[in-house]
C-alpha cells in the first residue's frame, strides 16, 4: 500500500472517529450509525487480523473509558469484530455493494451482541428488544452510510491506486 | 493476493488477538477502584478532543431541542405579559370606578360596556365608535337620556332601552350635545363632538363662548346642569387650543375628552333622581367646594339682614298706622291683620341653577 493510500486511509479513519464523537449525539437514537464500527471495518480490511484486533482493541478501550460501568466490554467486542472482519473480508468485502453492505450489516450486529451480552447492561426483554429490534436498525443505518462511504471514497482510493 | 496473504493470518495475529480478548476479560473483571484510574487515563489523553467533540455536539442538540420549547415558553410569557397589562388595566378602572361609586354613593347603576361596531350602524366613519351597548336595561331602571359617566367624566347619554339592555349614544356621536361650563361658572358654551380628520378623532369643541371670555389650554370643562340630561360638575374634557371659526361673535375651543373610548369596560348609568341631586362634591376639589360654601354663607347672611330691614319696615309702618287710627278714634284690636304692601328688597330672589348645583339630599335609593 502506497504512503499516499496510507494517508487517505488514516484520515478517513480519523474523520470516522470524529464524526462519531459529532453526528451520533446530534441525533441521539437508539438506532443511529455507529462511526466507530465503519471505521473498524473499513481499516480491517487494510490490515492483518492482529493489527485489525488491536484497532478494535484500541476503540474499544476508548469507548469503555467514555462508559467505565462496562469496561473491557467494549474492548473485547471490538478485538474479536477486528480480528474476525479481517479474516473474512476476501469473502465480504469484493466489489459488491449489498455484500458491502452485509459486511457493514454484520459486523455492527455482531458488536452488539457481544457488547450487550457480555457488559450485561440489558437482561430479559430489554436485552431481546435491543437484539432484535434497536441493534439491526442500528446495523442498517450503519450498513447504508458504509455503503455511501465506499461509494464516495472509492474515486479516491482509485486515485490513489492507479 | 496481497489481501488474501493479509487475511490468510498466522500464529502471531491469533496471538495478538488471544492476548488482547484476555486484556479485554480482565479489564471486565476489574474491581472499580482499578476500573476508574485505568479509564480516567484514557480520558484524559486520547479521549480529551473526542469528548470535547462529543460535549460541543450535545450542547448543539440541546439547543436545538431547546429552542421549540424556548419558543413555547417566550410566547407564553409574552401573552401572559398582555394579560397582566390587561389585568392592570382593568384593575385600575375598577379601582377608580369604585372611588367613584363611593361619592355617588346612591342612585347609581354599575354596568360592563361594549362597543356597538360602527359597521352595523352604518357609520361611514369606520373605527370611530359611536355607541356602546351596556348589559342593564328598564328591569334595572335605566331610562332613556340618563346620564352615563366613566369614573373620569362624561361617557354619553342612553338613547335606546330594552328590558335588559341598554344603547348608549357616546360623547363622539355626531348629534352629541352638552351644555358646558367652567369649574368656576365664568365661561359657558357647547359641547359637541369635533369632526375632524382622523388625528383628531374623538375630540370634542366647546362653542358658543363670548368673544370677551377666553380659556387657557387645560381647563377643565364641565357640564353646566342646563338642559336636564346631566347634573352640574361632571368633567368633560380639557382645553387643546382655540380653534378658528367663521364666527365672528364667538370662540369655539377644542377640547381633549377626559373619557378615551377605548379605556371604558365599566360605566356608570345615574338615575334621574341622582342626577337631579347633582354632582356637586363628587368631582370639584375641596377649594371649590369652599368656595360654594362661602358664596351660600354669603347669600344666607344677606337674605337675613334683607328680612330683618323688611321686619323692621312693617313694624315702622305698623305704628304709624295704629297712631293714625287711634288718633281717628278707631278700635285697634288686631294689628298683624292689615295687609301691607311689599318691599322691592323683600321679592325672592331667582334661582341660577349654575351658580348654586343642588346639594345631595338624603339618600333615597342604595344602589
Amino acid at each position: 500500500m502506497s504512503p499516499a493510500r496510507i494517508i487517505r486511509a488514516v484520515a478517513m479513519f480519523v474523520v470516522l472517529i470524529a464524526l462519531h464523537y459529532t453526528v451520533r449525539p446530534l441525533f441521539a437514537s437508539r438506532a443511529s450509525v455507529d462511526f466507530l464500527v465503519l471505521a473498524l471495518l473499513l481499516a480491517a480490511v487494510r490490515v492483518r487480523p492482529g493489527g485489525a484486533a488491536a484497532i478494535g482493541f484500541a476503540l474499544g478501550l476508548l469507548m469503555d473509558s467514555l462508559k467505565p460501568g462496562t469496561f473491557g466490554a467494549a474492548s473485547l467486542a471490538m478485538t474479536l469484530i477486528g480480528y474476525a472482519a479481517s479474516w473474512l473480508k476476501p469473502i465480504f468485502f469484493a466489489d459488491n455493494l449489498p455484500l458491502n453492505a452485509f459486511f457493514f450489516f454484520v459486523g455492527k450486529w455482531g458488536f452488539d451482541a457481544l457488547y450487550l451480552v457480555v457488559g450485561r447492561r440489558l437482561q430479559g426483554s430489554e436485552l431481546v428488544m435491543q437484539l432484535l429490534l434497536w441493534s439491526p436498525l442500528a446495523a442498517a443505518m450503519t450498513a447504508l452510510a458504509g455503503v455511501l462511504l465506499v461509494v464516495v471514497a472509492r474515486p479516491l482510493t482509485e486515485a490513489g491506486s492507479s | 493476493m496481497s489481501r488474501t496473504a493479509i487475511s490468510q493470518g498466522s500464529r502471531a495475529d491469533v496471538a495478538v488477538t488471544v492476548v488482547l480478548v484476555l486484556l479485554s476479560l480482565v479489564a471486565l473483571v476489574l474491581p472499580a477502584e482499578v476500573r476508574e484510574p485505568v479509564a480516567a487515563t484514557v480520558r484524559r489523553t486520547a479521549g480529551v478532543p473526542l469528548i470535547a467533540l462529543q460535549e460541543r455536539s450535545e450542547r448543539t442538540r440541546a439547543a436545538f431541542m431547546a429552542h421549540d420549547s424556548t419558543s413555547r415558553v417566550v410566547d407564553s410569557l409574552t401573552m401572559e405579559s398582555v394579560d397582566v397589562n390587561a389585568l392592570r388595566s382593568e384593575n385600575t378602572q375598577l379601582r377608580e370606578l369604585l372611588g367613584l361609586s363611593a361619592r355617588l354613593r346612591w342612585g347609581f347603576l354599575v354596568s360592563a360596556a361594549d362597543f356597538l361596531p360602527a359597521e352595523a350602524l352604518g357609520d361611514r366613519t369606520l373605527g370611530r365608535e359611536v355607541m356602546l351597548t351596556l348589559n342593564v336595561g328598564s328591569r334595572s331602571g335605566v331610562t332613556p337620556y340618563a346620564p352615563v359617566i366613566a369614573p373620569q367624566g362624561v361617557v354619553g347619554r342612553v338613547r335606546t332601552v330594552d328590558p335588559t339592555s341598554s344603547l348608549v349614544e357616546l360623547f363622539s356621536h355626531e348629534s352629541f350635545r352638552l351644555s358646558a361650563m367652567t369649574a368656576d361658572q365664568r365661561v359657558l358654551g357647547i359641547v359637541r363632538p369635533h369632526l375632524g380628520d382622523s388625528k383628531d378623532q374623538y375630540m370634542l369643541e366647546m362653542g358658543g363662548v363670548q368673544f370677551r371670555d377666553t380659556l387657557a389650554v387645560g381647563t377643565t370643562i364641565y357640564t353646566s346642569g342646563l338642559g336636564g340630561t346631566f347634573p352640574a360638575y361632571v368633567p368633560i374634557g380639557t382645553v387643546v387650543r382655540e380653534l378658528s371659526t367663521a364666527d365672528l361673535w364667538a370662540r369655539t375651543y377644542l377640547l381633549r375628552p377626559v373619557v378615551r373610548p377605548g379605556d371604558i369596560r365599566t360605566v356608570v348609568v345615574l338615575r334621574p333622581e341622582r342626577s337631579a341631586a347633582g354632582m356637586d362634591g363628587v368631582w370639584i376639589s375641596a377649594p371649590d367646594s369652599a368656595v360654594a360654601s362661602a358664596v351660600r354663607a354669603a347669600d344666607s347672611l344677606h337674605a337675613d339682614s334683607v328680612a330683618r330691614a323688611e321686619a323692621a319696615r312693617l313694624d315702622s309702618l305698623r305704628a304709624r298706622l295704629i297712631d293714625s287710627l287711634r288718633s281717628a278714634g278707631a278700635l285697634v284690636e288686631r294689628v298683624d291683620t292689615i295687609p301691607l304692601p311689599p318691599h322691592p328688597d323683600s321679592a325672592p330672589r331667582p334661582v341660577n341653577p349654575v351658580a348654586r348645583p343642588v346639594s345631595p339630599t338624603a339618600p333615597t335609593a342604595q344602589p
